[in-house]
């Protein structure tokens, strides 16, 4: 029982799990404010408080993945999709 | 669970401890500090605090008209009066509050600060400048600068909050892999064996207070994240979504401090009645009082408290002219909904500061341990690969490591103490106190890093510096006395005050220092047998592979 077969990739997977996740949990927390059934506040306010949670979903699904390319599939759409969506918000798309 | 996962999150787990066990104990211990900070150890520093204040409020309010007389129009319409030893100011301060518009048309807030004596009510300084500047260069005392220090490590903006709330993500993240790791919670709960062996001490004590502590922790973990992330990222960050990058104007939207229409009547700023009233509503402590308005008819007093009964402090808007009371509301009640109401407890319950002693003493002894958390865990870490079968690097290297991190918790923990002594025997006799504060906290703290990684034997090491540390929290009364500060010296002829008590608690936890200074041991004692090793660890843990490790390094 190989390192690999508990972590394929460890650094590539520590990148993703640190800046990766960092990026796509703070653009992902900007971003539902763009579509959240909520009132404006709570539309923005909400996600920022659950912002560790966000993180931390996206944190140990990178690292605990087996198959490392799923989770950074995940966070490429979620990055792109709501920057996408602040783009729109914000009159720039 | 299968068992390769669960062996997947005892490596975060161990690795995310490892890489921030140092920075944890230190964002740790000095927030279980600065549990303390405001007002009981601002109050022990300021002798004219140290006497009950009890300022008659038609005093207060007649010394406001007297200094208003000498102000500027102009800054009449927005004053705020903070009350002495109750959070920030040692004083009872008036500031005088003016908005006004640079050449670029960006604005700014210039203010014009009167800290007043809280016993005499005379004038001890006179400032004016824009309010960040003025807020940069007040003195500061040794509560202020651990205050700071626990938020943001006393880095520029915004790197200390975002490594403070990174920090807080990484401390959630262990809490949940740890529960998930140790399944065997409620057992371990009760499993403590300090006098068997050095590993079986820290491995049951990390499991001990990781499992007492599991629910402190993790609201710690989780608020601390959110107050180091908010300011400097997520809150920037909304607002160039829905504000166009105007930070001001989403906060000014959600927040709004509502200046009244003014009817152009004039009226004396008949302050006092405002405050016999708020003080009869019984709701808690006034902090600040905001007068916006000026001495038109329809002026209105914004009256803040701290949390009375409940957790979350007030802020009751009266009618200055009849002291009517128009409204009251929390800090975030009125962003409304489910966020307001997690937005108002995020706060105190990060602080600590509700319920009164009971629940600050209580935050206290679990900030430590979330402390003591992160150094047993960064130990047992270096145990196991130092003695255990899977190190990577050479023995030599792990006790420099061990060096490294003893050096630098036992290390924080006597320059905090000294910081003490220097509140007593300097700051009160310079100008400029915070370079005094930072040469002395950052130049003890290198000391005794380095001082710890020149000596030969590690464990003795700390236990020198933690009997310093120790002997120094013990002669803070006795210094206290000689210089004629008050506190514990005053026992016999006073009544039971804040500063006897944080004398008392610095005796009591110089005395649990130089005890666990005593019990520790000088040198590692060799363990008995290899079936001990192995029956200390985790169970899922305890086949564990050297190459795992590498993977992740």
């Amino acid at each position: 029982m190989g390192g690999a077969r508990l972590f394929s990739r460890p650094l590539g997977r520590s990148l993703a799990a640190t800046l990766g996740v960092l990026l796509t949990a703070v653009l992902t927390t900007a971003g539902m404010a763009a579509y959240l059934p909520l009132n404006q506040a709570n539309q923005v306010v909400l996600p920022i408080i659950l912002f560790p949670v966000t993180w931390l979903v996206l944190f140990l699904w990178v690292l605990l993945d087996q198959r490392l390319w799923r989770p950074l599939l995940g966070l490429l759409v979620l990055s792109v999709g709501h920057l996408l969506l602040i783009l729109a918000n914000i009159g720039r798309l | 669970m299968q068992r390769d996962t669960v062996k997947r999150f005892y490596l975060i787990h161990s690795w995310i401890g490892a890489l921030t066990a140092i920075l944890m104990f230190v964002i740790a211990f000095t927030g279980a500090v600065s549990v303390f900070g405001r007002p009981e150890i601002k109050i022990w520093a300021h002798e004219e605090l140290h006497r009950p204040i009890a300022i008659p409020h038609a005093s207060l309010e007649a010394r406001l008209r007297n200094v208003m007389a000498e102000v500027p129009a102009g800054y009449r319409d927005d004053i705020q009066i903070l009350m002495p030893g109750v959070r920030r100011s040692p004083y009872l301060s008036f500031l005088f509050q003016r908005d006004d518009e640079n050449a670029d048309g960006s604005t700014y807030r210039d203010v014009i600060r009167l800290d007043n004596d809280p016993q005499t009510l005379e004038l001890v300084e006179r400032r004016q400048g824009e309010q960040r500047e003025l807020l940069d260069t007040e003195r500061k005392d040794l509560a202020d600068f651990l205050i700071t220090f626990h938020a943001d490590l006393h880095l520029d903006d915004p790197i200390g909050l975002m490594i403070t709330g990174l920090l807080g993500l990484t401390l959630f993240a262990s809490v949940v892999t740890g529960v998930i790791t140790h399944r065997k919670i409620l057992r371990e709960a009760f499993t403590f064996r300090p006098f068997r062996s050095l590993r079986l001490l820290f491995t049951d004590t990390h499991k001990v207070l990781g499992v007492w502590g599991l629910l402190f922790h993790s609201v710690i973990a989780f608020t601390g994240a959110f107050l180091g992330l908010a300011v400097v990222i997520l809150l920037p960050a909304a607002a160039f979504v829905s504000f166009e990058g105007d930070l001001d104007r989403m906060v000014e939207t959600y927040l709004p401090v509502d200046a009244p229409a003014k009817s152009g009547v004039h009226a004396n700023l008949e302050i006092a009645g405002v405050l016999d009233a708020a003080a009869s509503a019984d709701r808690g402590e006034i902090v600040t009082v905001q007068l916006l308005g000026g001495e038109d008819r329809e002026a209105v007093a914004l009256v803040y408290t701290l949390a009375g009964e409940g957790i979350i402090g007030e802020t009751q808007r009266y009618r200055v002219s009849d002291a009517a009371l128009l409204e009251t509301y929390t800090q975030f009640s009125r962003v409304g909904g489910a966020a307001g109401v997690l937005l108002d407890t995020m706060f105190p319950l990060h602080f600590g500061n509700f319920g009164g002693l009971f629940v600050k003493f209580l935050w206290f002894f679990l900030g430590l341990g979330t402390a003591f958390l992160a150094l047993s865990g960064a130990m047992i870490w270096i145990e196991r690969r130092a003695y255990g079968p899977i190190g990577q690097l050479s023995s030599t290297a792990y006790h420099n490591i061990s060096r490294l991190v003893l050096g630098s918790c036992a290390g924080v923990v006597l320059a905090t103490t000294v910081l003490f002594h220097l509140q007593l025997l300097v700051l009160p006799r310079v100008s400029e106190t915070g370079p005094w504060l930072m040469g002395t906290f950052f130049g003890v703290w290198l000391i005794a890093i380095v001082w710890a990684q020149l000596q030969a034997k590690v464990y003795q090491a700390a236990r020198l510096l933690l009997g310093a540390a120790g002997v120094s929290a013990c002669l803070v009364p006795a210094v206290s006395a000689i210089t004629g500060h008050g506190g514990l010296v005053a026992i016999g002829n006073s009544a039971f005050s804040v500063a006897m008590g944080t004398e008392l608690v610095l005796i009591c936890l110089g005395l649990a220092l130089l005890y666990v200074s005593l019990r520790l041991p000088s040198e590692r004692p060799a363990e008995k047998t290899a079936i001990d090793e192995t029956s200390q660890e985790p169970p899922t843990v305890a086949a564990m592979p050297a190459p795992v490790e590498g993977a992740v390094r």
